[in-house]
């Protein structure tokens, strides 16, 4: 039986949205967890002794908790969804999250991608996402 | 199906684990059995016969039981070969598609039969307490009711002592992936892990930890398996993949002065056996042996610092690949066995 978590989303969020997002999680997907889904640090130099600018998160989704995500997302940018939003399939929404991710980039500083979740591969070049948005993994040097 | 393929004859060993022996004739031919060597126990999903000259036969193995032509096949999957197509018997159902004329076209005699194996496809079981006392052993072949790319909640302990691994947040847990015949966890690279509280118990002296993995590369640290702290790695154990030369290192206490390490190929699903046994820290990569180190007089309990699979300790070095089975004995299991492990898991995962 194929996966009901059809959609990866993985997302840059800036520190100082963090709160509020996990908040909402705590409210609409993880329901009565009292632990922050969103808490991996990143910050432009890549060491840890220096403050995160920016936290990120992967996980996957179905399609109704991803609509309910991107409608908070959409909200939160106030980026004008099209009429038909509810009719359309997954790789509509996709592709129309892809044409406004610059724009919701510069309103509300998060970056996100989402792509197909078919059997749990993860294909993402990750590496590349935390390039194109400028920020490293928080590590120790050893 | 599985790519796990031997090619066999009558009365010849096929490898460690399964042996065809011969019998004594009965009336009509040789009675064959499949014989399970200690360490692990073949079982067979599906065997390939040719019967090249008589009806009759009796062919006994560990799940496969064929009395006569047309006769039920108990437990699993029998195809026979050398028609216009292959006829396959549903596990427990009866073969009606051979007669006796089949058999008497393949050959009019019937004074001396035989009976020859021709392919034999198997998922075999790994056993690791045949080879020491175990401390915890995962195997995500276990996870049921979950489909690929589901978020798997939990990691169940199959050693009997409940160190099971779980993640309460949605978003972070790994997800399942099917490989053949085997499931293993793939972890995004971002926040995935599964983990479970620090217990002393978890950082046995002496160790021998296996690991079936693949690594897809995020830069600098990552981490498959710790039961270190947080980010210094000062104390406990744990693995670390290091990216700026390649490598993949067994940990104890520090990164730079003690660590055994091998080079490790990305993408390529591997076989991981590290060995502690003071003062000696080894590794081996697809039973490559390593290059060794030596940590004199054991290494530091980490007071409070939780096991944890798919990352560091400390919301950091977090794993991008898959992660198969894992097992940790609490003892510095033998070079021989060594060997055996590899061979028992290869034979299983199909690796190398």
């Amino acid at each position: 039986m194929a996966t009901e978590y059809s959609n990866r989303l993985t997302m840059i969020v800036p520190a100082n949205r963090v709160p509020a997002l996990n908040a909402w999680f705590k409210n609409n997907i993880d329901v009565g967890s009292t632990l922050d889904n969103i808490t991996v640090p990143l910050n432009v130099s890549g060491d840890e002794t220096d403050v995160p600018s920016h936290y990120w998160f992967s996980g996957v989704f179905t399609d109704s908790q991803m609509d309910l995500f991107l409608g908070r997302l959409i909200q939160q940018a106030n980026v004008i969804p099209p009429d038909d939003w509810n009719s359309r399939s997954r790789q509509q929404k996709k592709d129309w999250v892809a044409s406004v991710k610059q724009s919701v980039i510069d309103k509300i500083g998060v970056r996100i991608f989402i792509t197909d979740n078919i059997d749990g591969s993860v294909t993402d070049n990750l590496d590349q996402i935390l390039v194109e948005h400028g920020v490293k993994r928080r590590q120790k040097p050893h | 199906m599985s790519d796990y393929i031997y090619k066999i004859d009558e009365n010849k060993s096929i490898d460690n684990s399964v042996k065809l022996l011969d019998y004594p004739p009965t009336r009509f031919g040789p009675r064959l059995k499949y014989k399970r060597q200690r360490g692990f126990r073949a079982r067979l999903n599906k065997l390939t016969c040719s019967i090249t000259t008589h009806p009759y036969y009796t062919l006994i193995g560990p799940s496969v039981q064929l009395n006569k032509v047309g006769a039920t096949v108990v437990g699993k999957n029998l195809t026979f070969i050398g028609q216009a197509s292959p006829l396959i018997a549903p596990v427990g159902k009866t073969i009606t598609g051979i007669n006796r004329n089949f058999f008497s076209a393949l050959s009019p005699s019937l004074l001396k039969p035989s009976v020859q194996i021709l392919g034999l496809q198997g998922n075999f079981q790994f056993h690791p307490q045949d080879y020491g006392s175990v401390l915890f052993h995962y195997d995500p072949n276990d996870i049921t009711g979950s489909s690929p790319g589901d978020p798997v909640l939990s990691l169940l302990d199959k050693s009997g002592n409940g160190w099971h691994l779980a993640q309460a947040t949605t978003t972070k847990r790994p997800t399942l992936v099917v490989d053949g015949l085997n499931k293993l966890l793939e972890f995004d690279g971002v926040d995935d892990n599964l983990g479970r509280a620090h217990n002393v118990a978890l950082e046995p002296n002496p160790m021998t930890l296996c690991m079936v993995l693949t690594i897809n590369g995020p830069a600098n640290f990552a981490q498959p398996i710790s039961k270190m702290n947080g980010s210094s790695w000062t104390q406990g154990w744990g693995l670390s993949w290091y990216s700026a030369d390649n490598t993949l290192r067994f940990m104890l206490d520090n990164p730079n002065n003690n660590n055994a390490r091998e080079t490790f190929p990305v993408s390529n699903k591997c076989i991981l056996v590290v060995r502690y046994n003071d003062p000696n820290m080894e590794i081996w990569l697809n039973n490559i042996y390593g290059i060794s180190d030596t940590l004199v007089g054991g290494y530091t309990s980490t007071p409070f610092n939780s096991l944890s699979l798919g990352s560091g300790n400390n919301d950091n070095y977090f794993w991008k690949g898959r992660i198969g089975e894992i097992v940790m004995w609490n003892q510095a299991i033998n070079d021989t066995n060594i060997g055996n492990i590899f061979t028992a898991l290869n034979n299983k995962w199909n690796i190398y």
